[in-house]
């Protein structure tokens, strides 16, 4: 149960990368300070086992969390109606296109870097 | 009497909700994995039929279950963890990372926005469109900036996600892409924060470079994307 304890560790870089963001008024979300921050941090401390389980418990239920944002699709049938094919077009067609074309991009760089010497 | 007890105790839509995900999670799970029964599809989908059956508000059901959405804060706070360790990875790897993020960004607004331009959207759900694949906080910043409509780029983001969440075994299958690395940095890239949470189910390296590409899309396309709009538009 050790691995609790690291979970206000996180809220407190939220807040502090919430409130970042606020005093600088910079349009990048407050979690992502938090996170990079976070990362400038563990740098400084030695390796902890213990924080690497906390993060992976809450990493593991990150769909749980995608919930209560998700479920805000319900308040936009209209706009599907009116333009759902572009929707569509796009949202499945262009996505699907540029994943292959990622997926297959990093790996041929990745590879023609290890061969270099 | 449910719908009653629903809307005098809102408390019991976070309860639903965990139900809810506990029965997603355990169904996924007895279907041997099946991409159509991920945690976040079925999960999102029940919570709608079950505010539609009982005829409970969105914004209702949002203010009783705000303590998720907080968490989703904290959790991707908790993605510096695995990006530190496996940092010694991220860096051995920056040339060929650093070029296909660079592409990325360019291509995945251009071909989101140029694709649906084709099937004659009009210009607000065309800008709604291009933050598609960056996370829902930076989407959302983004939309405000640009003249979008705020809730519907959540509901764009949310949907690109899991279609990437979704293919992304098929099309690694198909196209031959072993390297996790290559894999996870692809996820991240094109499907943001809930492509990452399906990364991390194939190992935490795919997780942690989905996590990283995920960050860096945002922060390249929320600080990019305003200048392109003001070029194109």
């Amino acid at each position: 149960m050790k691995f609790i304890i690291y979970i206000p560790l996180f809220i407190a870089f939220q807040l502090l990368g919430d409130w970042l963001k606020s005093y600088l008024g910079v349009p990048v979300p407050g979690a992502t300070i938090g996170m990079f921050l976070l990362l400038l941090f563990l740098f400084i401390i030695p390796h902890n086992k213990n924080l690497t389980v906390s993060a992976q418990k809450l990493l593991l239920h990150l769909p749980l969390f995608f919930i209560p944002a998700g479920v805000g699709i319900m308040n936009y049938t209209d706009i599907l109606k009116e333009d759902g094919l572009a929707l569509f077009a796009s949202v499945f067609g262009s996505t699907i296109v540029c994943f292959i074309l990622a997926a297959l991009f990093t790996q041929r760089l990745i590879k023609s870097d290890e061969s270099k010497p | 009497m449910m719908q009653r007890l629903l809307q005098d105790y809102p408390t019991l839509l976070l309860v639903l909700t965990l139900i809810i995900y506990m029965l997603s999670v355990s169904l996924y799970q007895r279907s041997n994995k099946h991409v159509l029964l991920l945690p976040v599809v079925t999960g999102i989908a029940l919570v709608i039929a079950a505010l539609l059956v009982f005829d409970i508000d969105y914004n209702v059901y949002f203010d009783s279950v705000k303590v998720l959405h907080f968490l989703l804060g904290t959790a991707t706070v908790a993605l510096a963890v695995p990006l530190r360790n496996n940092f010694h990875l991220i860096l051995e790897h920056a040339r060929p990372l650093t070029l296909s993020l660079i592409a990325m960004a360019v291509i995945t607004p251009a071909l989101a926005v140029v694709s649906a331009w084709l099937f004659g959207a009009d210009k607000a759900v065309l800008l709604s469109l291009a933050p598609k694949s960056i996370s829902t906080p930076f989407a959302i910043g983004v939309a405000e900036e640009i003249g979008a409509y705020p809730p519907l780029v959540a509901a764009i983001v949310i949907v690109t996600g899991t279609v990437v969440a979704v293919i992304a075994s098929t099309v690694f299958k198909v196209f031959a892409i072993h390297n996790p690395i290559a894999q996870g940095f692809s996820m991240g890239l094109v499907g943001h924060g809930i492509a990452t949470a399906t990364a991390f189910e194939m190992s935490i390296k795919t997780g942690a470079f989905s996590a990283l590409a995920m960050g860096l899309m945002g922060l390249s396309t929320s600080t990019l994307l305003p200048y392109f709009v003001a070029w194109f538009f």
